[in-house]
């Protein structure tokens, strides 16, 4: 992992591909996009949970809409309120 | 991304079950692309795309979830939907077919920018070559006919053709026009166009070989373009020029005319009406019109053509007056016959005066006859009778009379 980072670094590489992290990218507050992510653990207007490889996301808003959902890329769309991480 | 989707067909499903989101995920996985995803108490219903509804069913079951679809949605299941309109479906590809074909003929062909030259005239030779209402839009060569009418009309000096929809355009500037110019050097001579007596003569240039009172034929010649240069009794030597001058002589002409002591009147009786029509190109089809015993006389106020944004259709709407009118027969006396052929003949004597002409009298002869009056007239007037010969072709004359 390490080495991994230190190269990505080093070369400028974007490290959400080779180190494997979410890349979570919001436009104002009534969209986010989340690249990268392992799965959804819960779906809900007010909360959606999304597991990435550094851990459990949280996101809780007001009607909270999944816009999209492919297998590299998830997009919600709502009022946006707290976005966390847990553990 | 969602117009592709769109275009390819999607399902609208609701899922229900205790791991929707296990199904969302598994299906996300496996690559099927999902959206506008909404939770709705304990069921989801989602939008994926049509051609993934075996993966979905297969995911359902691993999770134990189950799905419902809701509706199909794009534009296959649009489609779909006329499947049993076929007359419908042909309707529309008819139209669209007619409108392509009525679109690729020319129907209207119009010239800008002609001042001098006749827009008949360059609409004609266009359509000789080709360029006409109905022609087909293919087989018009705009550049050879831009080509053409620069080589044959020596007035244009650009000219563009331009097909817009279903309007030639032909826009052209035309040249500066030449300023004409007194030929003083070519030798010509002044004949007389008349018979008559020379009442005046100036020359400007060249010999005036009659005086006034001299009576002269047409053709003879007036100011000769000979001239003498030398004092007599010295050498002398003839030079050409090109003669000019002013000739004013008594000419007489003799005018008829004739008009029947009975004529017919049209009497207005003052009511009018208007009437539309439509002309389908040459046809006219005139559904409602004034009725009555009367007879009308119709004036066309206007014809519009009507038009389609820029597809001008080959119909017009035409517009009339139509005057209630009645012809009666008339007779005149004898008396009022003279009065109006003597005003007629002198409108008449006059209309064949130029600028610098006068009339000096008018001698009427009065023929009765039973139904009409003739009248003879000889007008005596004071008329300019110079006229320009050149002296090359007064020689050519000369030598075929010779030969």
């Amino acid at each position: 992992m390490g080495f991994r980072k230190n190269m990505a670094e080093a070369l400028e590489l974007p490290k959400e591909i080779m180190l494997n992290l979410p890349l979570i990218s919001f436009i104002g507050r009534e969209e986010v996009s989340i690249e990268n992510y392992k799965g959804i653990l819960e779906y809900g207007e007010e909360t959606v949970r999304v597991g990435t490889a550094v851990g459990v996301l949280r996101l809780t808003g007001h009607d909270l809409c999944l816009k999209q959902l492919s297998a590299e890329c998830m997009v919600v769309t709502g009022r946006v309120e707290k976005l966390e991480f847990l553990q | 991304m969602a117009l592709w989707y769109y275009l390819c067909g999607y399902v609208r499903i609701r899922a229900k079950g205790f791991s929707a989101e296990r199904f969302m995920n598994m299906a996300a996985f496996r690559g099927v692309y999902l959206w506008d995803v909404t939770q709705t108490g304990a069921t989801m219903t989602m939008k994926a795309a049509g051609s993934s509804m075996d993966i979905l069913e297969a995911c359902a079951e691993k999770t134990g979830c189950t799905i419902e679809v809701l509706g199909w949605g794009g534009l296959p299941a649009f489609l779909g939907r006329f499947r049993r309109r076929q007359v419908w479906a042909a309707g529309l590809l008819l139209f669209a077919a007619g409108l392509y074909l009525l679109s690729s003929f020319i129907w209207m062909v119009e010239v800008e920018g002609n001042e001098r030259l006749g827009e008949e005239e360059i609409l004609s030779f266009c359509g000789e070559m080709g360029l006409k209402p109905g022609a087909w839009k293919r087989n018009v060569d705009t550049e050879a006919i831009t080509n053409k009418l620069l080589e044959n009309f020596s007035d244009i000096s650009w000219v563009s053709v331009g097909i817009r929809g279903t309007d030639a355009t032909v826009k052209l500037a035309e040249t500066i026009e030449k300023v004409e110019l007194v030929d003083q050097e070519t030798p010509c001579d002044i004949i007389a166009s008349a018979d008559g007596v020379i009442l005046q003569i100036t020359a400007e240039r060249g010999t005036p070989l009659v005086a006034a009172g001299d009576v002269v034929q047409k053709g003879d010649v007036l100011i000769s373009s000979e001239l003498t240069i030398g004092l007599e009794g010295e050498a002398q030597r003839t030079e050409y020029t090109g003669a000019e001058g002013a000739v004013t002589a008594r000419i007489w002409q003799r005018l008829s005319e004739e008009i029947p002591l009975r004529y017919e009147e049209v009497l207005y009786s003052g009511v009018e009406k208007e009437n539309h029509s439509l002309i389908l190109s040459e046809k006219e089809l005139d559904f409602i019109h004034p009725s009555g015993d009367e007879e009308w006389e119709k004036t066309v106020l206007e014809e519009t053509p009507l038009a389609l944004g820029d597809f001008t259709l080959p119909i017009k709407w035409k517009k009339e007056i139509w005057k209630a009118c009645e012809t009666v027969e008339k007779e005149r006396t004898v008396e009022e016959a003279k009065a109006l052929l003597e005003e007629n003949l002198r409108k008449k004597a006059e209309n064949l005066l130029s600028a610098y002409g006068k009339i000096e009298n008018i001698e009427i002869k009065f023929e009765e006859y039973a139904d009409c009056v003739r009248a003879e007239a000889e007008v005596t007037m004071a008329e300019r009778i110079e006229e320009k010969r050149l002296r090359a072709k007064e020689k050519e004359r000369e030598n075929a009379d010779g030969i």
